[in-house]
């Protein structure tokens, strides 16, 4: 129940931020990309914190995890702007944006994880 | 308004991934990252219906479907899975961008 209400308050916000940067830079492809690989960096950084840090509460780790990160990173919207760019016949911009956003993703999380090493030797 | 139906919309495609996750995971015993696998292809398949079926508002596509989808979990399962299972990581990236952009496809077809 409290699982449940974190992932769904962490939804809201993370999706009302997701929203927000899409208003600010006119729904391109550019704000999906970039909430994306944010995204897998700061997922990347928190999965990494946590593995060394057990105090936080089940429920916070599924507000910030599950809820608000999940929520502010989108796969549906990536699959439509790739979509769009087959449809437009834009095949560069395809392969670009597709295989992009999959190696910026991972070299996000890689980054994340590497920084969160890094904290905690603080 | 709009920025509170998105964040409505956005708590529920949350809330559905998060279940359809524990849903999955009591019968999933594979290192295959299923859940993640359908909240994702379904999103992008309900989001083909969206874009072909005019506009559902930003309740649902930018809230309610862009929470049910998630990029930063398939990111990061990727990233554990290429540490002990190479060649799965791989498949399981090519298989969730090859068949979201074929279910997004599928889905603008069937409201065009």
């Amino acid at each position: 129940m409290k699982n449940s209400l974190a992932v769904i308050l962490g939804g809201a916000v993370g999706a009302s931020f997701r929203g927000a940067l899409g208003t600010l830079l006119d729904g391109s492809p550019i704000a999906t990309f970039l909430v994306n690989v944010l995204g897998s960096i700061l997922l990347g950084f928190f999965y990494q914190y946590v593995k060394s840090n057990t105090r936080l509460s089940d429920p916070s780790k599924k507000f910030i995890a599950t809820g608000l990160l999940g929520s502010f990173t989108t796969f549906s919207t990536y699959s439509l702007d790739l979509f769009v760019y087959l449809k437009e016949g834009r095949i560069l911009a395809l392969g670009l944006y597709g295989g992009g956003s999959i190696l910026a993703g991972i070299l996000g999380v890689i980054l994340g994880v590497s920084l969160a090493k890094k904290v905690r030797r603080l | 308004m709009d920025w509170f139906m998105i964040a409505v919309g956005g708590g529920v495609g949350a809330w559905l991934r998060y279940v359809t996750a524990l849903g999955v995971n009591r019968f999933n015993k594979l290192s295959f990252p299923l859940a993640t696998l359908i909240v994702n292809l379904l999103g992008s398949f309900l989001m083909g219906l969206a874009y072909g079926g005019g506009d559902w508002g930003p309740a649902v596509s930018t809230g309610f479907l862009g929470a049910l989808t998630t990029f930063s979990t398939f990111m990061y399962e990727a990233f554990e899975l290429a540490s002990t299972k190479l060649w799965l990581s791989v498949s399981y990236i090519a298989i969730s961008v090859v068949f979201g952009l074929l279910m997004t496809t599928v889905g603008y077809m069937i409201m065009v």
